[in-house]
């Protein structure tokens, strides 16, 4: 027996009322105007090839004298730690008193394909660290890279550890191979040598197609089910449209460091291992010896939590520790509880080292 | 509750619809005035569709729209492609690959429902979707993607709640799409499979998101099937035929492997090499489709186990929305545990990988013909690209060791400050071996040492060195460094050119 009570009369309503929301929604959709790419105040400071490093500017001074460089992934696009006013990762370390810079890679096309993560790392990176070193006179400034950049970042700490002061990971895979991810698994089957040589770079809609098959019933419909429900609230409605801007953002893939990434790190776990070959270096995380702050999201689909945990043991640092958020791989910089808890707590970390 | 459940059940959609299509017209003509009246043509009458609905929703063909009339597997992207027309006159495969490429594109009809409530969605839709462009345009089109996979199921739903008794209407529903799915398996396995069954949720969405992926990496995939088909029944190309080959697989493959013969031979292989990786394509999409259709089912089956609980427990499902999430959730469910398990991995890397050599295979026959049009090929630009980055790279290398040496070089012609060694940025070493060079204006002929000559002499003076007694006053180790800066080679030391100065100074 089926428990269903609905009469045609009801479930017709339904139907109407679902249209009528819709269309009123749809109709709300075309006056959202242009959706900004970050709200917080901002300088280019350095610029090379499509990078560019940006400063950000709060509303006082900063307290801490050592600047913290925040190190995104290549995958999708940075504003995500800056989505709205009240949304915004990056004002929130402004307002614990961080002089926070971040690294835009930009939009890579073919000409880009050649980019290794040497050029990423002991390249762009290297100098990006190099010109706030010198315009604050420091030998060494603060790091926090968040998911591959926090991958990026401890390749960098491993290679340059005169270089990084303090490290701070936000959801990063060390561990690619806990039973747990999706991503990881999915990808050992792949050819990568013949989808790089193929492709050359990769198309942002395919990382985009697979993250969304990850949970695809989830994040390709019934997501927009419930926003049918607030779509007549304008200001809602409007900050739906920054986060499904941002998911949609995804930049190609310059195909040499995809193709590194993908073999050495996802499909042979390198990193653990300490046989990650970067330019003339070989990375091994024992070298990072510098305080490390590694925060992770519990409920993360894309880097499960083991997957980050697993830094604890693979680096030579003596002052470690975690901090673990209540949420989602993209909560942990945009939800509202973690706006009150997790950049105050890296500010408090930072500030005592 | 009407005796006559059917009609009742007519009478009422007739009117609901009356009133949606009103709503919709109210809305769409809204929308033309907002958008400039570019599109400004009224919506054609939904009614003229369905004058054969009757009773049955699911009757098929009683909804005749198109609703992938914008879809963008209707555009031949090799419409402005020179491949379409001339290039492939001469060659033997023209024939097959001229033919309507999209006759036979199984996913076409993805997603097609024959289904009224979204059927007015998609009248809509094709008025308004004009009016976006860009961030919102793209977001629009999920909304109402997911709009139509709701209103597919609010169908069904009102199919099964129009009847006496709705919850064993409902048990047939979903009994019929559980024999959809199960038709649909059995279709996969054979190799006959054209339409993907439409369920609540979003069965299809997985697989056309993929085709419409496949399609933007390789627009040949959907001319692949008639030139696949024929081939399979022996037709090949050039007009030849070939008695008994029949179907089977395995001789079809023994088709493709015939010697290519005289001037078009490595061209013929190419394309024999691009039949067989669109076959293995075939098939890994067939294996993909066949593991989904499982899931699907498993989904269906999880859906009725959790009504069943419900039941058990007394709970009952009373909004369309209530009955969508649990479906979702189980479906969620489901497909989590086949998206993890080593056949996914298997069956998903092997699509991409097929994928992927079908790809190379384009790029290989674009790249042959475009080198007979004298047309610069991608591989030769992406060795030129690849040279280019590695002297960026080293460029790069150069130019950082330059701006060390040069702050070397800066700190040793400040006398009071010269230090540091040459391999290390001036700024992080400690501890010079040396602090300081006497400060000495005074210039005297440094060619007077054996081994300095006129260019050394004055590399010496730009450094600051401008006379013996400086040169006799360094250490070893300064002169090792200074050594490095100058690029001397060891030879300050080995020609003892403090010695030498030692003697000259006056």
């Amino acid at each position: 027996m089926i428990p269903f009570q609905m009469r045609p009369d009801e479930i017709l309503g339904e139907a109407r009322e679902f249209n009528e929301k819709l269309a009123k929604g749809v109709g709300n959709l075309m006056d959202v105007g242009d959706i900004p790419s970050g709200v917080t105040p901002k300088e280019p400071v350095y610029k090379e090839d499509k990078m560019v490093l940006y400063r950000y500017k709060g509303e006082q001074k900063p307290k801490n004298k050592t600047p913290l460089l925040i190190v995104y992934a290549l995958v999708n696009r940075p504003y995500m730690t800056d989505l709205q006013e009240n949304r915004s990762t990056i004002k929130g370390l402004l307002e614990a008193g961080q002089d926070v810079y971040l690294i835009d890679w930009g939009y890579p096309d073919a000409a880009d394909r050649y980019l290794t993560m040497d050029d990423y790392i002991n390249g762009y990176l290297d100098r990006c660290v190099d010109v706030i070193s010198a315009h604050h006179g420091l030998d060494k400034i603060n790091l926090l890279g968040i998911c591959q950049g926090g991958a990026f970042s401890l390749c960098y700490t491993a290679m340059h550890p005169e270089k990084v002061r303090n490290l701070v990971t936000m959801v990063t895979p060390v561990d690619f191979k806990t039973p747990d991810n999706m991503l990881s698994r999915w990808i050992q089957n792949i050819d990568v040598d013949l989808l790089v040589d193929t492709q050359g770079n990769i198309p942002g809609e395919m990382l985009n197609w697979t993250f969304l098959n990850l949970k695809p019933y989830q994040l390709m419909a019934q997501k927009y089910l419930g926003v049918v429900d607030m779509m007549d609230n304008p200001k809602a409605l409007k900050n739906f449209m920054r986060m499904e801007k941002w998911i949609f953002d995804s930049p190609d893939q310059a195909g040499e460091t995809f193709r590194q990434f993908a073999k050495d790190f996802f499909q042979q776990n390198k990193l653990m291992k300490g046989e990650v070959q970067i330019g003339e270096y070989t990375v091994n995380l024992r070298n990072i010896k510098c305080p490390v702050y590694n925060v992770y999201a519990d409920q993360d689909h894309l880097v499960p939590p083991d997957a980050s945990r697993a830094l604890e043991d693979c680096i030579g640092s003596k002052d470690y520790s975690e901090l673990s958020f209540p949420g989602g791989h993209i909560g942990i910089y945009v939800s509202g509880k973690a706006q009150k808890t997790i950049p105050p707590a890296i500010g408090e970390w930072l500030d005592a080292r | 509750m009407s005796t006559n459940a059917n009609s009742w059940n007519e009478t009422l959609m007739n009117d609901w619809m009356a009133t949606q299509q009103k709503y919709w017209d109210t809305w769409s003509e809204f929308a033309r005035k907002a958008g400039g009246g570019s599109n400004g043509q009224s919506a054609p009458n939904p009614f003229a569709a369905f004058t054969g609905f009757q009773s049955n929703p699911f009757a098929s063909g009683a909804f005749a729209q198109n609703p992938f009339a914008q879809n963008p597997f209707a555009q031949n992207p090799f419409t402005q492609n020179p491949f379409a027309s001339g290039m492939f006159t001469q060659n033997p495969f023209a024939q097959a690959f001229t033919q309507n490429p999209f006759a036979s594109n199984p996913f076409a009809q993805l997603n097609t429902a024959s289904n009224p409530f979204a059927g007015l969605l998609d009248q809509w839709w094709s008025t308004v979707s004009p009016k976006f462009d860009g961030d919102v345009g793209s977001i629009a089109q999920r909304f109402y993607d997911m709009g139509k996979s709701f209103m597919s199921m609010s169908e069904g739903l009102f199919g099964a709640a129009g009847q006496e008794q709705p919850d064993a209407a409902m048990e047939m529903w979903m009994s019929s799409m559980q024999a959809a799915l199960q038709q649909w398996i059995t279709q996969i396995q054979n190799n006959m499979d054209m339409i993907t069954p439409d369920l609540p949720g979003i069965s299809g969405t997985t697989l056309s998101t993929w085709a419409q992926f496949a399609d933007s990496v390789a627009p040949w995939l959907n001319m692949s099937q008639s030139y696949l088909k024929d081939i399979a029944e022996g037709h090949l190309p050039g007009g030849i035929e070939m008695p008994g080959v029949g179907a089977a697989q395995e001789q079809f493959c023994r088709a493709l492997s015939v010697p290519g013969l005289g001037y078009t031979r490595e061209q013929q292989e190419r394309f024999q090499e691009l039949a067989r990786h669109l076959l293995d394509y075939h098939d890994a999409l067939r294996a993909y489709k066949l593991a989904f259709a499982k899931t699907a089912l498993a989904s269906l089956n999880a859906v009725q186990a959790h009504l069943r609980e419900l039941h058990e427990k007394g709970e009952k499902i009373e909004s369309m929305r209530a009955l969508y999430d649990m479906w979702v959730d189980a479906s969620e469910t489901a497909y989590a545990d086949f998206a993890m398990s080593d056949e996914y991995q298997v069956v998903y890397g092997d699509l991409v990988n097929a994928l992927m050599s079908v790809r190379q295979d384009m790029n290989q026959l674009a790249e042959q013909q475009y080198r007979l049009m004298n047309i610069p090929t991608r591989s030769e630009i992406d060795t030129m690209q690849h040279r280019q980055q590695e002297n960026r790279r080293e460029n790069r290398q150069l130019r950082h060791e330059v701006a060390e040496l040069r702050a070397l070089v800066e700190k040793m012609s400040k006398p009071q400050t010269a230090t540091a060694a040459a391999n290390k940025p001036a700024a992080t070493s400690r501890k010079p071996a040396q602090d300081k060079l006497p400060i000495d204006d005074v210039e005297e002929d440094l060619t007077q040492i054996k081994g300095i000559g006129p260019k050394m002499a004055e590399k010496l003076y730009e450094q600051g060195i401008k006379n013996f007694k400086q040169l006799a006053d360094m250490n070893a180790k300064f002169a090792e460094q200074l050594d490095e800066v100058l690029r001397a080679q060891g030879r300050i030391l080995r020609e003892d050119w403090i010695g030498q100065a030692k003697k000259l100074r006056g």
